[in-house]
């Protein structure tokens, strides 16, 4: 069949119609490459169609479009997983891939921040409740050392005064190692004791200061022998020739037992 | 037909092989109308039609690469793909021979159908210009190209030999031809 043949036989308008055999088919790809005229009649024969069903036409629904836009968008999501090929979802994909990486980053750098600066405001917190402490303990310290210094201030008062009269009281045979030394304010007519070396008294038992006036015990008060590096106020005593210590019951006696004189100075 | 866009048919093909959806928007908008012409021509029925014609798109949007420009127009492709899933749907729902026996018998009006189903004809007088053609010729092109008969269907069914069947089609398309040169 020459060319003329195969447009009049009516092949042409069958291959556009997709009605032709694959034989066919082939044998007119071919032909279509060879011959230019072959290719203008099948446009032709096209274009007759054309124009024929373009008076067929028919408006669908305007919901389809919509229905289709959203198919094609869900399997062309699929096909990305699937293909990861085409250049619009791979520039897209690394935006995404980078602002989830950038996010991460920021999430691991205000997370350290955070533990960093919670760990700061621990130890801060740690060395207030420390230095809080300490100053308590100083506070403490100093309150004992003012105590303290109070006491030695009147301490060294007594024994700067010019008004207080020393008398050294000695141990007496019950105790010769015994000492003590008393200060008499001649104008206030205080009396102070300082213990220098006295035996622990045995429980139940305790000192007691008189003074002697015209041969008479005048009681001056107990007195505790613990702490002596310090003068311990007694009782007020208007007139005295001497001074002395007797151990006594606690609380102290009305009279002196005579069988226990530790101590004795005339002034 | 009122809203076109004007694109290229090749630049149209190049974006929808490379998976625009725009393009594809595009390509919507233009053929839609004459796809489902021919989808309705075929099973005559709307919801039908519509399922088919949603089918149609979006196995045009699959199979795009494999469209090949040098064996035909778009268009040709497009009406291929769409006259075989409907007539494979209309089959797979036992219709035809039914339909088929009904549509031969409203031989007569055919034409004036077809006339009818445009509602919107772009060039003064082309009614008037298809209704000039032979029906029985122009019968023979819809039964072929719109509704997937066989030329050895169609022969049986107008009673003559195949190569006649052939020939009256080729006569029929140069009818078509002239009267688009015409207009």
């Amino acid at each position: 069949m020459d060319i003329t043949e195969q447009i009049s036989s009516g092949l042409l308008e069958s291959y556009v119609f997709g009605l032709s055999s694959e034989e066919e088919n082939r044998q007119i790809g071919n032909l279509i490459h060879q011959n230019a005229k072959i290719k203008e009649e099948i446009v032709a024969i096209e274009d007759a169609l054309i124009f024929y069903a373009s008076q067929q036409v028919k408006s669908p629904p305007a919901t389809i479009k919509d229905t289709l836009i959203s198919q094609i968008n869900y399997s062309s999501e699929k096909k990305i997983i699937m293909h990861p090929a085409s250049v619009a979802s791979r520039s897209s994909n690394s935006t995404i891939r980078f602002l989830a990486a950038a996010a991460i980053t920021l999430f691991l750098i205000s997370t350290a921040g955070n533990f960093f600066l919670y760990n700061n405001w621990k130890n801060a917190e740690h060395r207030v409740t420390a230095l809080n402490n300490e100053k308590e303990q100083l506070a403490q310290e100093l309150n004992v050392q003012e105590a303290k210094f109070k006491t030695v201030g009147n301490d060294m008062a007594v024994l700067q005064s010019p008004y207080n009269k020393p008398v050294m009281l000695k141990g007496m045979p019950v105790a010769p190692d015994a000492m003590a030394m008393v200060y008499w304010n001649t104008q206030t007519h205080e009396v102070f004791v300082n213990v220098h070396k006295l035996p622990a008294p045995p429980a139940g038992k305790q000192y007691q200061l008189w003074a002697l006036a015209d041969g008479k015990p005048i009681d001056a008060g107990v007195f505790d022998v613990t702490d002596t590096s310090h003068v311990q106020k007694m009782k007020v005593i208007n007139t005295a020739q001497a001074f002395a210590v007797t151990l006594e019951n606690e609380g102290g006696s009305p009279t002196p037992t005579l069988t226990a004189l530790y101590l004795m100075g005339k002034i | 037909m009122s809203k076109k866009t004007q694109i290229p048919e090749e630049q149209l093909v190049q974006l929808l092989k490379n998976k625009d959806r725009e393009a594809f928007a595009t390509l919507y908008d233009n053929y839609c109308n004459a796809l489902y012409g021919v989808v309705f021509r075929i099973v005559n029925d709307e919801p039908l039609a519509q399922d088919i014609l949603q089918e149609v798109f979006v196995k045009i949007w699959k199979n795009m690469e494999f469209y090949d420009a040098t064996k035909g127009r778009l268009f040709t492709w497009l009406i291929n793909i769409t006259r075989n899933t409907a007539i494979d749907k209309y089959r797979s729902q036992e219709f035809r021979q039914q339909a088929k026996n009904q549509k031969l018998d409203d031989s007569v009006n055919q034409v004036n159908m077809v006339s009818s189903v445009n509602t919107k004809v772009d060039h003064i007088g082309l009614k008037e210009q298809i209704s000039q053609l032979k029906p029985e010729y122009i019968q023979m092109v819809d039964l072929l190209y719109f509704q997937g008969y066989t030329h050895e269907e169609v022969a049986k069914e107008f009673n003559i030999p195949l190569g006649t069947v052939k020939t009256r089609i080729r006569a029929a398309i140069m009818q078509l031809r002239e009267k688009l040169m015409v207009s």
